[in-house]
């Protein structure tokens, strides 16, 4: 079974086009509450279709996008990627939700270096959000872009090896301008101290975040060290799992998330084996759909158009 | 300022990566991950290990996957019950052979299954043009160690494991693959790259795959997947339409599988493929790889840079005496037998219809370390036959050529 679905183009505060994909959950009263999942860094819409069947099936709304300056569909090329303007699109995309969606309330799931964001947007718009449940999420930026590319790019703009914020160079798997470490240590996105300083703000959220214990690119050490100093954040670690989740570990790994927006955003309890799993069926049939939306221009894709300028 | 616990945080000695101390309340730890699973998704390097430990590893795979089929399926047990065999008697890498082996055949007449029903996710299906049809019952455990050995499989054909590619497959896609194991596997390899498929309606279409591959981001490696008479097709029709396509620039790589069958008396040689592809694709010469499968295994075998055909290190493979099935010497023919425990919906310890050799332990020149496997000829029984075989007559019938090349 595969849910209803919309694609939208969302202008965005910087008057780039968002692309962006509802999903309608098929249980529960509306208006349900929304799960807004924001992309990890070099994966777009298709790559959390997993997370969102778990949510579709305990009654949310989800609704997806993919990053401007960035790979995907939405405006703007990955070179010019920053935190920041990753910060811009997570608060438009909820401002539309809320706006033009109206949901029963909104939460957010984001992965990687996504979560980082999530938090930062948990700390600026207090209560805003029922909650933030995120997987791997980065908590050093500067020691997690260190140990992806090899490189201690934030470090080096930092400390001042690094000077033109126009020198591109591969980080994963793109090019990546050095304006991405300039912004990141000038808007204070680099540090595990910084992160405890969002943390700090965002006290009101209930926050959860899925941790491989072997996770070569964030420290579990630095998670729990925020952990230990952040009672609203919980956390599951995954022994012997890594960055990302794979089909071993997502099962467990999404029905803990699940169960934490039940809790959080619907406020009612769920026992972790009463949260279903997609079907292979279903995973196969929206996995093409969503390949055949990677491969239709945005132009092509709007189907509403809705400004997410907060 | 930084608050005083921030300034403890950057003083705590992080990077030392201190045991975790006292337990905190806001922290769960789930144990979810066993080492098949670690080995299959996470990459671990199974071919780094050294012999004792990867026999260590593989035995103790080998023998949780019998317990677990002698434990869960009732009609396996009753034939290890006759072979006297329990999961007590394998305890040793050396008594890996002692598990009793399923023929291939038993797949065509008996449904074998180690879960219920309501979890088995695909009937998988091998095409029966020639005999009975084999029907294998995955879950969805099985479908993703399957596709997570693909995914590893890939890192073998590429030391370049971050990169974007794209799969052009010589086949159809989901919805006309139906259950027909060689077309499906191929079909939802579009899980792990953008993937256009090439079959439609049973019509293969070559010209649409060279504009395809023309039209190809430079930054993009193409990975070209099928049966061998449909990349003979496709080289042969590239260097009839004078194709100047040059795809060693992009470091292509094509992939063949499921063999000639019906062609056979008539196959091209590797060498001639290679030539075939070298002129009509300007693909590099090394870039031509096979890969091995069948319906009835869960493991998809691919070739190194080398092109040697590595057993997983999950995977434990052996030629046997094809009338006592005693196992054959490293490098010696016999029928190629399987103990496969990606499986886990069914009894993946199989006898093959193949003829093969599996070579002792060894460094293969790609610097990895295990056993190689090399398929000489399948055993002339009229009911043995691939997928590629249905896929060539489907199109040869469709293309009004049945009987020709």
């Amino acid at each position: 079974m595969t849910e209803p679905h919309s694609l939208f183009r969302i202008v965005g505060s910087r008057t780039q086009r968002i692309a962006a994909v509802l999903e309608r959950a098929q249980v529960g009263p509306s208006p349900r509450p929304m799960v807004v999942i924001a992309p990890a860094f070099e994966h777009t819409i298709r790559n959390s279709f997993v997370i969102a069947r778990y949510l579709l099936g305990q009654g949310f709304d989800v609704l997806r996008y993919d990053a401007c300056n960035h790979v995907g569909l939405s405006d703007g090329s990955i070179e010019d990627f920053t935190l920041t303007s990753a910060l811009d699109d997570l608060l438009d995309v909820a401002r539309f939700c809320r706006v033009e969606l109206q949901p029963a309330n909104l939460s957010l799931v984001a992965t990687s270096l996504a979560g980082r964001v999530a938090i930062r947007a948990a700390a600026k718009l207090p209560g805003e959000f029922s909650c933030v449940g995120s997987i791997a999420c980065v908590v050093d930026v500067r020691e997690t872009v260190k140990q992806a590319c090899g490189i201690d790019r934030v470090g080096d703009w930092s400390e001042g090896r690094a000077t033109d914020p126009n020198f591109a160079d591969k980080v994963v798997r793109h090019p990546v301008k050095y304006a991405f470490s300039k912004v990141a240590v000038e808007d204070r996105w680099d540090s595990l101290e910084t992160t405890l300083r969002d943390l700090q703000e965002a006290r009101d959220t209930p926050l959860f975040d899925v941790q491989g214990e072997d996770d070569p690119w964030v420290s579990t050490t630095d998670l729990l060290e925020l952990a230990k100093r952040t009672p609203n954040l919980e956390v599951l670690v995954l022994r012997r799992a890594v960055h990302e989740l794979n089909a071993a570990t997502s099962s467990l790994a999404l029905r803990h998330l699940a169960r934490f927006l039940v809790r959080r955003a619907q406020q009612r309890d769920i026992e972790l084996d009463a949260i279903g799993e997609p079907r292979w069926d279903d995973l196969v049939v929206v996995n093409k759909r969503e390949r055949s939306w990677e491969r239709t221009p945005l132009d092509a894709w709007v189907i509403r158009e809705a400004k997410g300028n907060r | 300022m930084l608050q005083p616990e921030c300034q403890e945080l950057v003083h705590a000695g992080r990077r030392d990566r201190p045991s975790y101390g006292a337990a905190l309340n806001n922290v769960e730890y789930a144990d979810v991950l066993g080492d098949l699973d670690a080995l299959i998704f996470q990459g671990n390097d199974g071919y780094a290990l050294d012999s004792t430990s990867l026999r260590e590893l593989r035995t103790r795979l080998v023998r949780q996957s019998f317990a677990w089929h002698y434990g869960q399926c009732e009609p396996y047990r009753a034939y290890c019950s006759r072979a006297g065999v329990g999961p007590d008697d394998v305890r040793t890498y050396d008594d890996l052979v002692r598990i009793p082996l399923l023929p291939t055949s038993i797949f065509k007449k008996k449904g074998v299954s180690s879960v219920a029903a309501a979890e088995i996710a695909k009937v998988c299906v091998s095409s029966g043009t020639q005999g009975g049809q084999s029907r294998i019952f995955r879950d969805k455990v099985s479908l993703e160690r399957l596709l997570g050995g693909v995914r590893q499989g890939v890192n073998l054909l590429d030391d370049e494991v971050d990169r974007d590619r794209h799969v052009f497959v010589l086949g159809p896609d989901t919805d006309q693959a139906a259950d027909l194991w060689f077309s499906y596997v191929l079909s939802i390899v579009d899980f792990l790259h953008p993937t256009t498929f090439y079959v439609e309606r049973d019509v293969f279409r070559p010209e649409q795959l060279l504009g395809d591959l023309l039209a190809l981001d430079r930054e993009v490696q193409p990975l070209l997947v099928g049966p061998p008479f449909l990349v003979a097709e496709l080289a042969g029709h590239a260097i009839s339409q004078g194709s100047r396509l040059r795809l060693a620039e992009r470091d292509a790589l094509v992939i063949t599988a499921g063999g000639w069958k019906r062609f056979q008396a008539t196959a091209l040689s590797r060498e001639e493929i290679d030539a075939c592809l070298i002129e009509g694709l300007g693909v590099a010469p090394g870039q031509v790889r096979d890969a091995f499968n069948m319906v009835e295994l869960n493991t998809v075998l691919f070739e190194c840079s080398s092109k040697k055909k590595h057993v997983p290190p999950w995977l434990f493979a052996s030629a046997r005496e094809p009338v006592s099935l005693a196992p054959r010497s490293g490098g010696e023919e016999g029928l190629l037998a399987f103990c496969d425990p990606a499986a886990r919906s069914y009894p993946c310890f199989i006898l093959t219809d193949d003829v093969g050799a599996v070579s002792d332990e060894h460094r293969c020149d790609c610097g990895r370390w295990g056993h190689t496997l090399e398929i000489t000829r399948r055993v002339a029984r009229v009911e043995a036959r691939g997928c590629a075989l249905k896929m060539d007559r489907t199109l040869a019938v469709h293309a009004g050529t049945e009987g020709g090349s």
